[in-house]
């Protein structure tokens, strides 16, 4: 065996340290003294994503044997990180990988290495290391989280879900994958190992020259390596052991007598448990590895896991070695490995699984400290009100009902179990866990959420009016939705390999609709719109924004300071008196994106999950807001942040994604509220402030007509949804706005608006209406009648395109003539009309023109009616003219 | 979200598997119940402040006075590692200079283990070099602390003026000027200060001879200006510092909160270890505690002469002092008597923990898996073997009633427990190193405990580590489980549960990654590890610094060979004059 460097691994070090922001970690088994009392430790201060998912039935036996006096040692369990035990499908849990996330960077290690000393310090123990950045990496990182999102799934854990897709959002941004390349990483939930790595081994076609395997455990009699001999049949096996490997020696001396190989094998020395399991291919100077959690069983190896699978839930990663290199991986450090005989196999015993404690009538998959202290499960079979749940002091009964299971009274944990009448336990031990204090582990520190500014924001951005406007929005309404459930399930990569796989995503739908739920800014909505009508919500937001005014040196000199009626519920963070606000124009472009982001997540229909009226809620709050920044705008010396034209463009982007364009296609034409409802909830303000904006976007002045073009649509739309309402606070807030106006005018402006048109608005709508290129006007005088020429862009065939006869109609009702030549652009046709006389039609500028029969009286109003052609209206051999 | 950069390239193949390594750093651990800490760090700065258990000679105090004071004078460079490197040059050649001490003192310099090499070579030059490696050689190791408390030494940092100091330097005070001028004034005439001290040559032989002459450690006892310099040192105080007399202290050493018992967060290396500069306003009562112990040291010898050469002698004499010039001086005795009882305490127990951890380890070797807890409860209750043998069914309270009787010996006692001294039984359970032989002595500890209620005993006896309760503590739960009638396989399970399973594994925890585990909880079995499963030493309790120093100061002295035979400590009148200057 030829010599070399061999490279290791300490994964305390490379996994346990101060600057992670996650780490998840699947093991068989968890050392939780160890993990509390010094590996998370290690892991720093929160925000800190931290989960275990390790073995349900090992857990469940490590918890048994805990004594009371031990029980304190729980403490950060399911408190500052969260624990996990998994079963799918009839298999173990077993696969041992760990996945560590920086702010810049991420690293798995997947191997034999369980949680605990052993598996990561002490024993014979490999991990493969991969780090994002590196094309293997990434894929090898892919792969673990697709594969562990449908782990999450079939678990069907809502607070599991939540830390997976907080796990997601943590994942740094992969820039540069400059090759793709296929995983190293390997699952078994959809194929058998053994059937991948033999698939691999002979696709190159080739002879196997050599198996070399090592592993703690077999199959009693190896069956599961008999396999691997029949399938990849190679000319020499090798097997390294150590007195502790787990296997019926006699017997699997008798089967590899028997196998068609020379057969080598070697014990370690000096001899230690050897954890590592490893299984090489070698054909001529290439070789395969294949390493991970998968011991030489057919649980392991020979059966596919998950729910419907009879297999263990294993990882394993592969790797293409040079043949020498790949037999110096058998070889740990100081160790050597001395060749025996066959028969020496003999000496090793099998033993069976350890684990086979007798199997609770209920599992209590999950245990939840409510806020009153009492504690809901969720168990299998669902338990009915003749237990109770006890922890090691009370013991407490049961209210079932609506799918839960809750105490009636307050149970301290830290674990708790189901009791019968007997008092006889008859469930596993489950540690309780707070969901208040698992969140705050996750949310601690800086991040733009309901605790902090919105996230284009600068700190002295909130030494504005207007950066005080939009903290408070943030903080008191969800604005943007993604903010608090997260980007939607992380990468389309991963969701979608799910989805494929695994029909059934409600989880994920559940976990959104549950944080979205908790949310503590959710309550706001029902005091904002729900009966009776009040705007209390809304009130704090104006009067801070007056107080703001207030502050700004200017010829308004306030009567009384709003600022210490309303400073309960509003933090101000600089309230020196006299203090001006600093005010830049770096803070409009920021306020804009942070408006312009708020309105494109309006539609989110998750956002309805938080409350079903909180988008019109937030609607009204926008308004208010816009509508009291004009009128500080009109004040001499005050800047409110924002130009006219910022809050014209801003309100426009607000209000059409709720009244659409008169096509029905806003938001409120959906709402569950009639306009009615929609205005007594939201008070008279929010009518007068919709109308006063509206009006304000096509008031006389600059640029007037292109405002009016623009907002028509809307402006149908605001119509349509009786959201104008022009009474005397409308004229009193625009007077005070610097807008001297009646109500009539302002009525009869945004119905004028409503009904503007000119030939360019006119070519413009029919354009987009007809879907041409181009459409242009002219006047012309035929004879005695006054007709028009239209220009047409984007129409080939004007006899056989039912376009026309709808344009004709069209331009016949706007410029009320009948009397019309259409000019084709490229091709360059003609067409004529006049009144019923025929039509006339030229195919070309140069070609011959033919005349249509005499039209009937509305010919053509038919023909757009029916979306027919003129052709029809000429004689058959002209058509193809 | 952030990007992630490209990382390099590793050497190996994708998805090529490695060994793990170890992080962990399997060690013994000197202290795995934390009870050495009580001694070091809590009991022993409050008993005898200002002298560390290496600061053992006197002489050193004036000579780094010395040296600190040369090193302002030269102007050399003000910042730590030039001082550094200056002290441990200086020190080198005194320590050649002691070891060539024509006095034949024998004296052991900072740094002898290196430099005896080098002087039994008798060259005629000897190399120049450095102490010891750490910072600040021994001056930084053993006398820096004490000077600083002392109040002769403002350590980096310290405010001065309106500035902090960028080294140590001398405080400008009388006492410190004392120190420097008396020792500066016995080598001046010294060819080595005069022409070789700051050279870089090898140093003649002779030269360092002439040196040892005046300046070596043993001749303090013969100036005596020096003498009282460094006396002052040690046991005055500066002008400002207010007046302090033996009766009234200002301030008593035991009156902190901090690590006592009524304290709800004790604290370990806090402001009362040695390395922690005291704030001023604690002077007096430093110097006061100091006063009061050697003084009561000195009278020890009185009655007991030994106590300057055994450490039994010592513990015995400290615990079973019972003649008492003054209240002052009882409540001192009581102190140190306290200090005595934790270390019984402390070896008691070790004798239960040693057993515990042979016979745990020997039982998880069999089954090759951890103990369950009612494993591990078995085998804490079954450590009955001895010797001596005990029942395990026997109540305590019957026990207790037997060593009562005087019915009960240990294996090597001369006697019975209940006739014996108390060093006697702590030394004969650290010898038999078994379990029963802890729990005898810790019930006779318990037992002659109850028979004291002096101010002095109750001060130290209710100070406690960060680890463990204090010993007061220790005897009240004693006596309310006593009052269950327990079997001894109950009481021995008890302590083992209360004192030793619940401490240990919080205790190497905390150490990690220093592998300091005896035994650990995993997966909710305890395993044992063989990682140093003997006994744990105590705690030095300054036998050798209060002897040492004290006959540097010529406090006492030992009587000429011939009568009596064997030479042995006698006071001098120095030292009756401290002790009744300070006991009465």
């Amino acid at each position: 065996m030829s010599d070399g460097p061999t490279l290791q691994i300490s994964p305390i070090t490379e996994l346990f340290r101060g600057d992670r922001v996650a780490l998840w970690a699947t093991t068989y088994n968890v050392d939780l003294d160890l993990f509390n009392n010094y590996l998370l430790s290690r892991l720093g201060e929160p925000p800190l994503n931290v989960v275990v998912i390790a073995d349900r039935d090992r857990l469940d036996s490590t918890l048994e044997l805990l004594p009371p006096d031990r029980l304190a040692s729980l403490g950060p369990v399911n408190r500052r990180w969260l624990l996990r035990g998994a079963r799918l499908g009839t298999g173990r849990f077993h696969p041992k990988s760990y996945l560590a996330v920086t702010g810049r960077s991420v690293k798995l290690l997947v191997g034999s290495g369980n949680l605990s000393t052993s598996g990561l310090d002490a024993g014979r123990e490999v991990f493969a290391v991969f780090a994002a950045g590196t094309p293997q990496g990434d894929a090898a990182i892919r792969t673990w989280m697709s594969w562990m999102r449908r782990i999450v799934s079939e678990l069907d854990d809502t607070m599991l879900a939540e830390r997976f897709s907080d796990l997601e959002e943590r994942i740094p941004r992969i820039d540069s994958v400059s090759v793709v390349v296929e995983s190293p990483l390997w699952h078994n939930l959809d194929l058998p190992l053994a059937d991948q790595f033999c698939d691999r081994v002979l696709a190159r076609g080739e002879l196997v020259d050599e198996l070399i395997v090592t592993a703690p455990y077999y199959d009693e009699t190896g069956d599961a390596l008999g396999r691997l001999l029949m399938r990849l049949k190679p000319q020499r096996l090798t097997v390294y052991t150590a007195a502790s490997t787990k296997v019926d020696g006699t017997k699997l001396e008798a089967r590899l007598a028997a196998a068609d190989a020379e057969v080598r094998t070697f014990a370690y020395l000096p001899e230690a448990f050897t954890h590592a399991k490893l299984i090489g291919a070698v054909s001529r100077d290439h070789g395969w590895l294949m390493s991970g959690s998968a011991n030489l069983s057919n649980a392991a190896l020979s059966f596919r896991a998950g729910p419907a699978g009879t297999g263990n839930v294993e990882l394993a990663v592969v790797a293409d070695l040079p043949a020498d290199e790949l037999r110096r991986a058998f070889l740990p450090p100081d160790t050597q490995a001395e060749e025996r005989p066959l028969t020496s196999l003999a000496t090793l015993a099998f033993e069976p699984s350890p684990d086979a404690s007798p199997v609770p009538l209920f599992h209590i998959s999950r245990a939840t400290s409510l806020p009153d202290g009492r504690v809901e499960i969720t168990a299998s079979p669902p338990p009915d009100d003749s237990l109770r749940l006890a922890d090691h002091n009370d013991t407490r009964t049961l209210a079932i009902g609506s799918g839960r299971a809750v105490t009636t009274g307050v149970l301290a944990g830290p674990i708790v179990h189901l009791v019968d009448r007997a008092n006889e336990r008859v469930s596993n031990h489950s540690i309780v866990e707070d969901p208040e204090s698992l969140r705050r582990v996750l949310q601690s520190g800086e991040k733009s959420s309901a605790s902090g500014r919105p996230s284009e924001l600068t700190t002295s951005d909130l030494d504005t009016p207007l950066g005080q406007a939009l903290l408070y929005l943030q903080q008191n309404v969800v604005m943007d939705v993604s903010e608090t459930a997260g980007s939607g399930g992380g990468s389309d990569t991963t969701r979608s390999e799910t989805q494929e796989s695994d029909a059934d995503d409600n989880l994920w739908d559940r976990l959104e609709r549950e944080k979205l739920g908790q949310d503590p800014r959710a309550g706001a909505y029902a005091r904002l719109i729900r009966p009776p009508a009040s705007v209390e919500l809304g009130e704090p937001l104006i009067e801070l924004l007056d107080a703001m005014r207030e502050r700004v040196p200017s010829e308004h000199s306030p009567e009384q300071t709003l600022l210490r009626r309303i400073s309960g519920p509003i933090r101000l963070d600089n309230p020196a008196s006299g203090t001006p606000w600093s005010t830049s124009a770096r803070i409009r472009v920021r306020a804009r994106n942070v408006l312009r982001r708020w309105a494109s997540v309006q539609t989110d229909p998750r956002l309805t999950w938080v409350d079903p009226l909180a988008p019109l809620g937030n609607l009204a709050l926008i308004a208010a807001t816009f509508a009291q920044l004009w009128r500080y705008n009109a004040e001499p010396g005050f800047d409110a942040g924002l130009t006219e034209d910022d809050l014209d463009d801003l309100w426009l982007e607000w209000i059409r994604r709720f009244v659409g364009t008169g096509q029905g296609d806003g938001l409120l034409s959906n709402s569950v509220l009639t306009e009615g409802e929609i205005r007594s909830r939201l008070g008279g303000d929010f009518a007068r402030n919709v109308t006063v904006l509206c009006w304000l976007a096509i008031r006389p002045g600059r640029n007037r007509r292109q405002r009016i073009v623009e907002w028509q649509p809307v402006l149908r739309g605001v119509l349509d949804q009786d959201l104008v309402e022009v009474g005397d606070d409308t004229v009193e807030f625009l007077v005070a706005s610097g807008f001297k106006v009646s109500a009539d005018a302002v009525e009869t402006d945004i119905l004028e608006a409503l009904e503007f048109i000119d030939d360019d608005l006119w070519c413009a709508q029919r354009s987009a209406e007809l879907a041409l290129a181009g459409l242009e006007l002219k006047a012309t005088s035929a004879g005695d009648r006054t007709g028009i020429r239209i220009m047409v862009d984007g129409i080939d065939d004007p006899l056989h395109d039912p376009r026309i006869p709808a344009l004709v109609v069209s331009i016949s009702r706007y410029r009320g003539t009948d009397t019309v030549a259409i000019f084709g652009k490229n091709p360059d046709w003609r067409l004529a009309i006049s009144g019923d006389e025929p039509i006339y039609y030229m195919a070309s500028l140069h070609a011959d023109g033919v005349e249509s029969e005499h039209l009937e009286p509305n010919a053509l109003d038919s023909l757009a009616g029916a979306a027919g052609v003129i052709a029809d209206l000429f004689p058959a051999s002209a058509r193809s003219a | 979200m952030t990007a992630i950069t490209a990382v390099g390239a590793d050497p190996q193949p994708a998805g090529t598997p490695r060994w793990i390594a170890s992080s962990l750093n399997v060690k013994e651990g000197r202290d795995p119940l934390g009870l050495q800490t009580t001694t070091q760090d809590r009991l022993m700065p409050r008993l005898l402040p200002g002298i560390l258990e290496l600061s053992r000679r006197a002489r050193y105090l004036s000579f780094h006075a010395y040296l600190l004071d040369r090193y302002r004078t030269l102007r050399l460079p003000a910042d730590g590692n030039s001082l550094s490197t200056f002290i441990k040059a200086r020190e080198w050649e005194y320590g050649l200079a002691v070891l060539l001490c024509p006095h034949g003192c024998d004296s052991s310099p900072v740094g002898a283990s290196s430099l005896r090499s080098i002087v039994h070579e008798q060259s005629e030059t000897f190399p120049r070099g450095q102490s010891v490696e750490s910072a600040f050689g021994g001056y930084g190791l053993y006398y820096r602390s004490p000077l600083a408390e002392l109040g002769i030494v403002a350590r980096a940092g310290t405010q001065l003026g309106d500035k902090p100091t960028p080294i140590d330097v001398l405080r400008d005070t009388e006492r410190a000027r004392h120190l420097t001028r008396t020792f500066a004034g016995a080598v001046a005439n010294t060819e080595y200060v005069n022409s070789w001290m700051l050279t870089s040559d090898p140093i003649p032989a002779d030269v360092l001879v002439e040196y040892a002459e005046v300046a070596c450690l043993c001749q303090l006892r013969v100036r005596p200006d020096e003498r009282d310099a460094v006396q002052d040192a040690l046991f005055g105080q500066d002008d400002s510092a207010g007046q302090v007399t033996p009766e009234g202290p200002r301030g008593d050493s035991f009156e902190g909160e901090a690590d006592r018992d009524q304290s709800p967060t004790p604290r370990i290396n806090s402001d009362l270890s040695p390395d922690a500069d005291r704030p001023t306003d604690d002077l007096p009562a430093a110097v006061a505690q100091r006063r009061l112990s050697v003084a009561h040291f000195l009278s020890l010898i009185e009655n007991e002469p030994r106590v300057v050469e055994d450490e039994g002698t010592y513990r015995e004499a400290m615990w079973s002092a019972s003649s008492f010039r003054s209240s002052a001086h009882e409540r001192v005795a009581g102190q140190w008597a306290g200090l005595i009882a934790k270390d019984v305490w402390q070896d008691a127990l070790c004798s239960i923990w040693s057993e515990f951890c042979r016979s745990g380890f020997e039982a998880s070797s069999i089954g090759g898996e951890g103990l369950t807890w009612d494993q591990v409860r078995a085998i804490a209750s079954s450590l009955t073997g001895g010797p001596p043998a005990l029942s395990g069914d026997e109540l305590v309270t019957d026990l207790v009633e037997r060593i009562s009787r005087s019915d009960v010996s240990l294996p090597g006692l001369d006697g019975s427990v209940h006739e014996a001294e108390l060093e006697a039984i702590r030394d004969s359970t650290d010898r038999l190193d078994s379990a029963t032989s802890g729990l005898i002595a810790l019930l006779e500890l318990h037992r002659r405990a109850s028979e004291r209620a002096d101010p002095g005993w109750l001060a130290a006896t209710q100070v406690r580590s960060a680890w463990q309760p204090s010993i007061s503590a220790v005897f009240r739960d004693i006596t309310a489980y006593l009052a269950t009638s327990p079997t001894v396989a109950e009481m021995l399970w008890w302590i083992v549960q209360r004192y030793v399973l619940n401490v240990h594994e919080r205790i190497a925890y905390s150490k990690l990654p220093e592998h300091t585990f005896r035994f650990r909880w995993e997966e909710g079995r305890v395993r044992f590890y063989n990682n140093g499963l003997g006994r744990f030493p105590l705690a030095a309790i300054r036998q050798e610094p209060l002897s040492q120093i004290t006959r540097d100061l010529a406090l006492w002295e030992l009587t000429t060979p011939s009568e009596p035979a064997k030479p042995q400590a006698v006071l001098t009148d120095r030292g009756h004059r401290f002790i009744e200057e300070w006991l009465q």
